[in-house]
């Protein structure tokens, strides 16, 4: 019980003073410099707008979750599929490693288009996007995860006659847990942010508008308060999913280390 | 043990010397003959290629002058046939398995079947006293324990021949010296070699048949002393004066090859 109550008062009091801070000036500085409604809305009228749209946005909010969570899926197996190739052979991490970059940098509102022209408009385009944007992380964490063994590890495998597929299975793919769980982190984080970008291109197909494209569509209407709404959900969304994979990833990294 | 002079050793190095590229020379002219059955330490200064030496005839690496050969094939050949283990410096222990599952991980890399392998990592723990944390975890464990782990490892294939690189130099002193009364026994209830290596003296006289005296870089043989102490050597044999002479000529060697 005393440890709960420190731990409120640690960690959830000073955010929660900040919010109410930041939230008091934002009113305060609405009123007072007379800004215009659909330039920066009340704190109260995008409660309202959030009230008020709330069966809209849960339902963009969870449109937007499966993409991103399909994405990251697809992310997490194709950039551990990739690790792995690269932990195999110096020259396909060699080959392959540019390409990887060349995905991370290569700005997404430049690609977007393309994909959405070999995808088409709706849930498929919006999946690649995320994919696209989070599979980096994984792929360069696993990556380390899996080479950056003990040396007297390997040589231990060595000794015992190991084959290389023992090595990978009974030595890379284990060591590997920590920076896989930290790869998947990010990741998380990243593909909320890419399901996102790709409805504001291809969500106009989906069955059902995701927050990408209520963003959208609100901003061209002058409709801040429902944008700040949309806005807002989306944050609260990526932090479920990243919340989520960080509680999942702790739990397999205790179980790992074998602590618990 | 004697070791009549006609049998064809178990380790033989003749001239080996290693240079790693572009760096002075670790190891040089090293000749030596190791037979079935010794327990030898390798003692010399830090960076005098002790751990070079038994990477050599480990096959792990390959020397870059003389020839090292394990029961007359290249090191990396022999390592099919004999059965070798290696202990190093760190307890180097996976740490998702449990300490039976450690054990067993040579066996199960050898392809073992399911209840030979269980049966012998048992055992094998049992021998260093850990037969109730077979289900710890090395995080669970004491320096000293995973330790013993290591060493349990190293047995349970029922090696011919141990090389073991300063296994216990991250112990405090006490560890050591019940893990080496241990090791002594262990030894002495199977027919292994061993081939030690350590810079701590006193440790390598309790232990060892033969003490192997290495130079500073590059690693030359300065001296090669039958160690003389027979019979059972209990804990008490460290208090001894015959022991303290006897450490102190090694040590006096040492310093002979240092300078």
């Amino acid at each position: 019980m005393k440890r709960w109550s420190r731990w409120i008062l640690e960690f959830v009091v000073p955010p929660v003073a900040l919010l109410v801070l930041v939230v008091a000036a934002w009113h305060a500085a609405v009123i007072a410099f007379h800004v215009k409604r659909y330039v920066v809305p009340l704190p109260l009228e995008v409660l309202q707008a959030g009230w008020r749209r709330g069966d809209v946005l849960f339902s963009a909010a969870s449109m937007t979750g499966e993409a991103a969570t399909a994405g990251f899926a697809i992310s997490l197996a194709a950039g551990f599929i990739v690790a792995c190739l690269f932990s195999q052979s110096r020259i396909i991490e060699r080959s392959i490693y540019p390409y990887a970059i060349f995905l991370q940098t290569v700005p997404i509102v430049a690609v977007a288009p393309l994909i959405v022209g070999w995808f088409g408009y709706g849930f498929q385009s919006v999946v690649v996007v995320a994919f696209i944007i989070s599979i980096f992380p994984v792929i360069t964490n696993a990556t380390a995860g899996l080479t950056s063994i003990d040396r007297n590890l390997l040589e231990l495998f060595e000794l015992a006659g190991a084959s290389r597929w023992q090595v990978l299975a009974k030595l890379r793919l284990p060591s590997s847990v920590p920076h896989l769980v930290t790869g998947a982190r990010i990741s998380a984080g990243l593909s909320v942010v890419g399901a996102i970008v790709g409805e504001m291109f291809a969500g106009a197909g989906a069955s059902r508008p995701g927050l990408g494209y209520l963003i959208q569509q609100t901003s061209g209407h002058q409709r801040t308060d429902e944008l700040f709404a949309a806005v807002l959900t989306s944050a609260a969304l990526g932090m479920m999913i990243f919340g989520a994979v960080s509680a999942a990833g702790r739990m397999v990294t205790l179980w790992w280390s074998g602590t618990k | 043990m004697s070791h009549p002079e006609n049998h064809s050793p178990l380790i033989s190095l003749d001239g080996v010397g290693m240079t790693y590229r572009g760096a002075v020379p670790a190891l040089e002219g090293v000749t030596c003959a190791v037979h079935e059955g010794e327990f030898v330490s390798l003692v010399g200064p830090s960076g005098c290629g002790k751990s070079t030496l038994l990477r050599i005839v480990a096959g792990l690496v390959e020397p870059t002058g003389g020839r090292a050969t394990v029961m007359d094939e290249p090191p990396r050949q022999a390592r099919r046939r004999l059965r070798l283990s290696f202990v190093f410096q760190d307890a180097t222990l996976l740490p998702w398995r449990n300490a039976e599952r450690n054990v067993a991980l040579p066996l199960e890399l050898a392809r073992v079947s399911g209840a030979d392998r269980d049966r012998r990592s048992r055992d094998a723990l049992h021998q260093v006293g850990l037969a109730d944390f077979a289900r710890h975890r090395p995080g669970e464990l004491s320096g000293g324990m995973r330790m013993r782990v290591s060493l349990a490892r190293a047995l349970v294939t029922d090696p011919r021949l141990i090389l073991l690189d300063e296994p216990f130099g991250a112990l405090d002193d006490m560890t050591r010296q019940t893990l080496n009364e241990e090791l002594l026994g262990l030894w002495r209830q199977r027919s292994w070699t061993a081939l030690f290596v350590t810079h701590n003296i006193s440790e390598a006289a309790f232990l060892s048949t033969r003490i192997i005296v290495l130079s500073a870089r590059p690693g030359r043989i300065v001296a090669d002393v039958p160690v003389p102490f027979t019979g059972t050597r209990s804990p008490d044999l460290r208090s001894e004066p015959d022991f303290a002479r006897f450490v102190g000529r090694v040590g006096r060697l040492l310093r002979e090859g240092r300078a």
